[in-house]
């Protein structure tokens, strides 16, 4: 759970991220070449959150990894605040589906695994534990990750993001493979932690209803190779309700547009 | 919502007896995880034996047939051995500190403690007291521990020499093999020129290598060296290549995103992920190594415990050779023990630990 932190603060930190006519291909098994993006262009303003939806394998998950410049594109640039990715960074943040905690790490070291990396260990004690805190696994800081359960361990991937203060956290289906009980429950955690940090966030999902319930913006993309085929805006306040019928005509609209594809 | 339907109380669902379900489930799960206690039966039985294996070793006397020594020493033995077993089993019952627990490994060990008292009866009747196994390929019990006191000297001289002969060729064979496997696991060029190498020489078995090594070597014990290294080397290679092959891709990706350099990729996370495999590898390794010791031993080092018994052998010395193996399953299994609670140790995250 998300404790209210007094110190809470408005101002955005988030930047801009800027992808100029990016396409990516693999080359297939049999050896045949497999375009996965065609000519993306897309900008995401500073603090906003965005999510990514289209049918499975439309190469999501490929702008996912271009954007935290664990690949390079083929052609086609990705700016991020004004610079060209170049490498991964620990200011963009990645969380996965699984969570991918080392197993032979407690909590608290799969969470100071960034600033371990970049030798920042030292002064980061208090902020590992505040992190801790905030996704509420303070008192699971020294269990291992086969102890925790589903939601506790991607609660652990996100404070291990968390820590190094990203200004973009990307999320790669993050609740995709919970329960339905606890998604709901982790989809207004996230909701409320986006609030408050204010980050940039960018989302692939396959839940059209998670989409409309945490996002400013919703982009749909065409099956492979992926373009943006519409761009719909939220502009609905938090917190969202399923039941509204802005929100049922969304999602309505949103399918109808994924079916016709 | 939650408040409009009223969950039912365990209270409510209390027994006639008046505990709850609660209590019965704390009660049932007790039971289940209560330590193996020690029944009277199994607990008289082994007393009875050892009592019987005292008894024969002092009333009956030593047969001619054998050479006997340390009948002595081994009645002190067969007589300490159920004092200590009763003295354990009365503490149990005491209710002192941590007597359930003494207790409970009491009551383990107990088909152990009968087990070996039989064999002993049997073992020291067929032998000492009667004879009727033929010398002398059979050796009473006593006379093992008679011809270790006899030869203790040169006997801890070998098994010293066994065991710095293994270490420093352990050593050498695992660092080498580690660093090969890590080359291997990280670099293609490094896969290229070593993999066939691996492929042909590793399983080329030691003997093999004996008349060239120690032509070559400038002295036997650098030849020895090379060999058990060389037995060590193949599968800590292979192992730690294979662990390091088999670390999920998401894992270094997770890595990158926070910022790790490629140092840190190699020792935080691909060594550890790695682990139980060259821990596998660890173990094929040191039974390799002893058998390249022995080998080593008895082709140019000429000392330690596997030439002590061959030496012994040559004399057609049974009783002395039978109590070198001994010392050599000490020094086996002993090393074998202390590699795994390492392991154990190292390797405690993982939930389902293999125990051997």
């Amino acid at each position: 759970m998300v404790n209210p932190v007094s110190t809470s603060t408005s101002t955005i930190a988030g930047v801009p991220i800027d992808i100029i006519g990016v396409s990516q291909g693999f080359r297939t098994a049999s050896g045949a070449a497999l375009p996965v993006l065609a000519d993306v262009h897309l900008s995401v303003a500073a603090g906003e959150f965005v999510a990514l939806v289209g049918p499975s394998g439309s190469g999501k998950s490929t702008l996912l990894r271009l954007l935290a410049g664990l690949d390079r594109p083929l052609f086609g640039d990705i700016y991020v605040d004004g610079e060209e990715v170049t490498g991964p960074d620990p200011r963009r943040g990645l969380v996965f589906q699984d969570p991918t905690l080392l197993p032979w790490r407690t909590v608290r070291d799969n969470v100071a695994l960034g600033p371990e990396a970049t030798g920042t260990l030292e002064q980061s004690a208090g902020a590992i534990d505040a992190v801790l805190g905030l996704v509420g696994l303070s008192d699971f800081a020294d269990a291992l990750p086969a102890q925790l359960s589903g939601g506790m361990a991607q609660r652990a991937a996100l404070a291990r993001v968390l820590v190094n203060k990203p200004r973009v956290v990307l999320f790669d289906e993050p609740l995709g493979k919970l329960d339905a009980l606890t998604r709901r429950a982790l989809q207004r955690e996230l909701r409320d932690l986006w609030q408050r940090e204010r980050f940039t966030a960018v989302m692939v999902t396959h839940d059209v209803d998670e989409a409309i319930l945490l996002a400013d913006r919703i982009v749909v993309f065409t099956p492979r190779p992926a373009r943006i085929t519409e761009i719909v805006p939220i502009d609905l306040a938090h917190p969202r309700d399923y039941g509204d019928p802005r929100v049922i005509a969304l999602r309505r609209h949103i399918l109808g547009r994924l079916d016709s594809e | 919502m939650t408040d409009v339907i009223e969950a039912p109380s365990t209270r409510r669902a209390a027994a006639s007896d008046g505990s709850t379900v609660l209590d019965r489930i704390e009660a049932a799960v007790a039971r289940l995880h209560a330590p193996r206690e020690l029944h009277a039966g199994p607990g008289i039985g082994a007393l009875a034996v050892w009592a019987a294996a005292a008894l024969m070793t002092i009333a009956v006397p030593d047969t001619s047939r054998y050479v006997v020594e340390g009948t002595r020493f081994i009645a002190v033995i067969t007589v300490a051995l159920p004092v200590a077993y009763a003295a354990t089993w009365a503490y149990g019952r005491s209710g002192l500190p941590r007597s359930e627990r003494v207790l409970g490994s009491l009551g383990g060990g107990t088909p152990w403690v009968i087990a070996s008292g039989a064999w002993y009866l049997i073992w020291e009747w067929t032998t000492a007291k009667t004879g009727a196994l033929v010398p002398p390929y059979f050796t009473p019990p006593q006379q093992l521990f008679a011809e270790l006191w006899k030869d203790r000297v040169l006997l801890s001289q070998s098994f010293g020499n066994s065991l710095l002969l293994l270490a420093i060729g352990f050593t050498v064979g695992a660092v080498a093999g580690l660093i090969t496997g890590l080359a291997m696991g990280w670099s293609r060029q490094a896969t290229y020129w070593l993999h066939p190498v691996i492929q042909y020489i590793g399983p080329v078995p030691a003997l093999a290598w004996v008349p060239i090594v120690f032509v070559v070597f400038p002295t036997a014990y650098a030849g020895a060296v090379f060999l058990i290294a060389l037995s060590v080397w193949f599968p800590v290679a292979v192992l730690t290549r294979a662990g390091i092959r088999g670390v999920p891709r998401s894992y270094y990706d997770v890595a990158q995103t926070l910022g790790a350099s490629n140092r840190f990729l190699i020792w935080r996370i691909s060594l550890p992920a790695a682990l139980p495999s060259i821990f596998t590898g660890l173990f094929m390794a040191l039974s390799a190594a002893f058998v390249t010791l022995t080998v080593a031993e008895n082709f140019g080092v000429n000392s330690g415990l596997g030439w002590y018994i061959n030496w012994k052998k040559g004399w057609s010395a049974y009783p002395a050779m039978y109590a070198a193996i001994i010392l050599m399953v000490v020094f086996c299994g002993g090393l074998l023990s202390i590699l795994l609670a390492v392991r154990n140790r190292v390797l405690s995250w993982q939930k389902d630990l293999t125990r051997w």
